[in-house]
């Protein structure tokens, strides 16, 4: 048995190891298959997916970090149907993905909503696309946009928020379509720290109260081990599956959890996976160089 | 203080309002303050002089300009015969003056008022404000038909690359084409009344019109036609809830510049067939040598261009006022 020596398994208490059972029992939300894309740039094709193998199951948080360019983002945007696939399947709740559609809600890095509508347009949007009369979807909005204490807002535009809000407005506009999936492309990257943290928490907090799959690509490690259930790490170039790992932590998660040991550990092993160790570079030699610049004697050299 | 404070020769450094509107002070003052040295102080060009008191020289007449050198010869010529014959003489008497072309800036501004209160020549000629409601008469059908049929066009054609490959090489290539030089086709085919007119206002904006609205659109933000896909948007739907809103403020700027190209092509436009509206006034202006008419016509063109722009800017502002702030 290989799993006894995995360097993570003196922290899967039987708790947490019955929770990722109970999981993997669940019927599958996503099922990816030997997923392959390449993409050409000046005439040399680059493989970004090389052959690609997931399940995730329903209800199931799935973060997937990796090393720049190990093409985690384009796997999102497989799943969305916003790239073409070049070999491999993708079946949402067994139905096959084709091209972009509302079973798979996405939430971009780059804050997607609508500028000239209101927040309570910008949720109701995907709601008349569907089919749902104009005054059932603002009902439904507002229930959303409730849910994460933006009441007060459902008239601004999108301009007047903070980058938190918007973010929060993008998550409810997907997931009022009621996706089967939930695919999140660096949402909070562009947030500051303290803003990232609460958005987490909201996230986890919707998550655990609605039927959804989120399926969260993010190069932030502490972002992805506070989150997931399971951490798909990919390598890049060609960019396949490295590892799966079973976060090996309990929940609800608080904020005490990010300076648990077992957070730890799991960051340690994660930062060995996704970046390892690079040869040292000579650095003395090049600072020896940077000294036949003369330093001001008025500074003391304090070393 | 500085003469020139720090922000100014700061590169891409916005001004405090006191510099911006001194700024915008100087930037009509300044040519107006030119026009007004050359106009007004005797020393500098004045290359004619205007007689008051004809003398001796029969076909002087009062107030005619006669060039500096003529005047000059003609003044010898009777300092001469008096030379000779020991006559008493009558030396002409004259002011330095500019050409009539080179009305003062007060005779310009008077002409701005009077050029409506003259009433024309003939009966059946139009006022002047009649002569520039025709033109912008004009103005507004040919744009108005080169929005009709360009922006959707530029629309569909910035969305799907497929109409952009159908489309766009063919405006491209006529877009060279100088739109004056359909001026003898549309008259043969159109009459020579408005329609021709009309016609060289839309040959001259219509494909420009494309073009723009073409690149405008297809700048508008991926990740809004993203979102609108994975929230279930397609096809026509997303071309009238997500792009045309989306590129609406940006299509507004541009028409907001290209309705100035219109104006330019007006007064080849009005030249076409019979000669009518502002370019018509102007003509006949010229004719009569009231140029101080002339460049008030030339200056009300240029006023009511600014002033719709101004207008057109506020109520952009006023329509999107979420643009330039996401």
């Amino acid at each position: 048995m290989t799993q006894s020596n995995h360097p993570l398994d003196k922290w899967q208490t039987p708790d947490i190891k019955d929770r990722n059972q109970r999981i993997t029992e669940r019927p599958k939300a996503l099922e990816i298959h030997a997923l392959e894309k390449s993409f050409e740039h000046k005439g040399k094709t680059n493989k970004v997916l090389d052959g690609i193998d997931f399940t995730a199951y329903k209800r199931e948080f799935v973060c997937v970090v990796g090393p720049s360019g190990c093409g985690k983002s384009t796997l999102a945007r497989l799943i969305a149907g916003l790239e073409t696939k070049e070999a491999g399947e993708i079946y949402v709740e067994d139905k096959a993905v084709v091209e972009p559609g509302p079973d798979r809600g996405m939430v971009f890095q780059s804050y997607s909503l609508f500028p000239w509508m209101s927040v309570k347009e910008n949720v109701m949007f995907g709601l008349t696309q569907s089919g749902l009369s104009k005054n059932s979807a603002e009902t439904e909005a507002l229930q959303w946009i409730d849910l994460v204490g933006l009441e007060k807002f459902s008239e601004a535009y999108p301009h007047q928020l903070s980058g938190g809000m918007k973010q929060r407005v993008a998550i409810i506009r997907a997931l009022a379509n009621q996706p089967k999936v939930l695919l999140m492309d660096e949402p909070f990257a562009a947030l500051d720290p303290q803003n990232r943290m609460r958005m987490q928490q909201y996230l986890l907090e919707i998550w655990q109260n609605i039927d959804i799959t989120i399926f969260f690509i993010t190069h932030d490690l502490d972002e992805a081990i506070y989150l997931a259930d399971r951490i798909l790490v990919l390598d890049a170039n060609p960019g396949r599956v490295h590892e799966i790992v079973n976060v090996p932590l309990p929940r609800p998660r608080e904020e005490e959890t990010l300076l648990s040991p077992a957070f730890m550990a799991t960051k340690e092993y994660l930062e060995s996976l996704v970046h390892p160790p690079q040869p040292e570079l000579d650095f003395e030699e090049k600072l020896s160089m940077v000294r036949l610049v003369p330093v001001n004697a008025q500074v003391p050299d304090i070393f | 203080m500085a003469i020139l404070s720090k922000s100014w020769t700061t590169p891409r450094v916005e001004l405090d309002q006191r510099s911006r509107n001194w700024l915008t002070f100087a930037s009509f003052a300044i040519p107006i303050l030119l026009w007004s040295i050359v106009s007004y102080v005797p020393f500098i060009w004045h290359p004619q002089v205007e007689i008051t008191d004809p003398g001796d020289v029969s076909y002087f007449r009062e107030g005619t300009l006669i060039d500096k050198d003529i005047y000059q010869r003609e003044v010898d010529k009777i300092l001469v015969k008096q030379t000779e014959t020991d006559q008493a003489i009558h030396l002409p008497k004259g002011e330095p003056a500019n050409p009539v072309y080179l009305p003062a800036p007060h005779e310009v501004a008077t002409a701005l008022y009077t050029a409506f209160t003259t009433p024309p020549k003939r009966s059946n000629e139009p006022w002047f404000h009649e002569s520039l409601g025709h033109s912008i008469q004009i103005i507004a059908w040919g744009f108005f038909w080169s929005m009709v049929f360009g922006l959707p066009l530029g629309l569909l054609a910035g969305t799907y690359d497929s109409a952009s490959r159908l489309i766009e090489p063919f405006t491209e290539f006529f877009r060279y084409l100088p739109a004056p030089a359909f001026g003898a086709l549309a008259v043969a085919i159109l009459g020579i009344y408005d329609a021709p007119k009309i016609s060289i206002i839309f040959i001259g904006t219509f494909f420009q019109m494309v073009l723009i609205s073409a690149n405008t659109t297809r700048k508008l933000n991926m990740a809004l036609i993203e979102a609108s896909l994975t929230l279930g948007c397609k096809g026509m739907s997303m071309i009238r809830q997500v792009i045309i809103p989306g590129v609406l403020p940006d299509l507004f700027r541009d028409m907001r510049i290209l309705l100035g190209w219109a104006w330019t092509y007006l007064i080849v436009a009005e030249l076409i067939g019979t000669s009518s509206g502002i370019t018509w006034f102007i003509t006949q202006q010229a004719r009569y040598k009231n140029f101080d008419n002339v460049f008030a016509a030339i200056l009300i063109i240029g006023l009511i261009g600014i002033t719709t722009d101004m207008i057109l800017a506020r109520i952009g502002k006023r329509l999107f006022p979420w643009h330039g702030s996401h």
